[in-house]
């Protein structure tokens, strides 16, 4: 049987055994999922790909201390969880200058439409940069663990108590942490209303 | 169901894991609660927009990780180049090895002896020989030999020792008795003088009748009566 039909677990135990090139195909069936949860974390597309290799570096270095193969999804999203709060605490001691590239988008945006204010609750209808950007910007201003609970939630399809064991919070915690979260968001793109 | 139970269910309507039950009372709250009703709807539309606003994008570039070697060795392999010949990988082993072996005996102080084909390895600190090793007549003595003037030196040593002693004795005697005889002399010369001194006061006393006379008023009031003649 080829290794690409093999399920996560299996592959884990091949890698245990001492077949690294098993982890290869981890690899390849994660790293999508891994760096969109990295680059919607930090907001930058490099630091998210860092974060990426390196998590799958440790997890590699790491992989037998996984104790259910079979929870190798999460426990590698809790690797890249911990790289990107890492990550961020070194940031924070290192400020870094603001993205005026993206600042230029947006406005080059906003003049195109001849608006700088768009509703994200009415028919209007974005492109989809205009509205990659505003939901980027978005995400951005919330708190960091409201971001990683939606992050995981919204785009990862995560269980609550799979968020819960990754963040090592109580569900109750997570559930009300997606709820503010997305309260949040709702009023900052409703802040974008405008004359559409 | 009020409001406030009705929005705690929001959470898990949001993230698809409503159980029946909830969703039924949600439900029904909703019928007749229009602000709650708007409140979901918006919660709704702002999670489809961020799924629609930031989709999923691919890797920017390749992320060059190659996995072929056993899980966990990646440090070694790292620090040491993994395609080295046998006869490297043994001559790193033995050389590590001798190493291991050297700093082992320099941490026990160890000395490592090899004479006259035997060898001997001892531990700790050991006293050095203050002088160089033993000759007679410019080569090496025998066991018995050395035994021998081993013998003798220490009955030369005894007599020297023991003579020194007497000499010792003899001096200390001779040096006591001078001392004492010399001693004795002052002593005599001193009683002598005494004797004389007293002699003197005597006469001088007997000569002095006042003297005599107190004297004799003294022995009275003590009970003293003069001898009878």
């Amino acid at each position: 049987m080829g290794l690409i039909r093999l399920a996560d677990g299996d592959l884990v135990r091949r890698v245990v055994r001492g077949d690294g090139s098993a982890f290869n195909l981890l690899v390849a069936r994660w790293e999508k999922k891994l760096f969109n949860f990295a680059y919607r974390l930090t907001g930058d597309r490099d630091d998210a790909f860092d974060i990426c290799q390196d998590s799958f570096i440790r997890a590699y270095e790491q992989i037998s201390q996984l104790k259910d193969p079979s929870k190798f999804p999460n426990w590698l999203f809790t690797i890249a969880r911990n790289q990107c709060v890492s990550f961020r605490r070194s940031e924070a001691r290192m400020p870094k200058c603001e993205n005026k590239e993206d600042e230029d988008v947006l406005n080059l945006e906003e003049s195109l439409t001849g608006s700088s204010q768009v509703r994200i609750d009415g028919p209007h209808h974005f492109e989809q940069n205009e509205l990659r950007l505003i939901v980027e910007r978005a995400l951005a201003q919330l708190p960091f663990e409201q971001r990683e609970t939606i992050v995981l939630k919204v785009y990862e399809g995560l269980k609550f108590s799979e968020i819960a064991e990754i963040t090592e919070c109580h569900i109750s915690t997570i559930k009300s942490r997606l709820y503010l979260g997305l309260t949040q968001l709702k009023k900052i793109l409703a802040n974008q209303r405008g004359a559409s | 169901m009020n409001c406030e139970k009705s929005r705690e269910l929001f959470a898990e309507y949001l993230g698809d894991e409503i159980s029946k039950t909830n969703a039924r009372g949600l439900r029904e709250h909703l019928k007749s609660c229009s602000g709650c009703q708007q409140e979901l709807a918006l919660l709704v539309r702002t999670r489809s927009a961020l799924r629609v606003g930031w989709p999923e994008e691919p890797v920017p570039q390749n992320l060059n990780l190659e996995f072929s070697t056993p899980a966990g060795q990646s440090f070694w392999s790292r620090l040491l180049p993994s395609r080295l010949p046998g006869v490297a990988w043994a001559s790193i082993t033995v050389t590590a090895c001798f190493l291991i072996c050297l700093a082992t005996l320099a941490l026990l102080q160890a000395q490592v002896r090899i004479e006259k084909g035997s060898f001997s390895l001892s531990f700790g600190r050991v006293a050095r020989a203050v002088a160089g090793p033993m000759t007679i007549n410019g080569t090496q003595p025998d066991v018995e030999a050395v035994k021998i003037l081993l013998d003798q030196s220490l009955k030369q040593f005894e007599l020297n020792q023991s003579a020194r002693l007497q000499q010792a004795l003899q001096e200390t005697k001779l040096e006591w008795e001078s001392k004492r005889d010399a001693d004795f002399a002052r002593v005599a010369k001193e009683l002598q003088y005494l004797e004389s001194a007293q002699n003197v006061v005597w006469k001088e006393t007997l000569t002095n009748n006042s003297n005599m006379e107190t004297l004799a008023r003294a022995y009275a009031q003590a009970g003293y009566r003069p001898p009878q003649q």
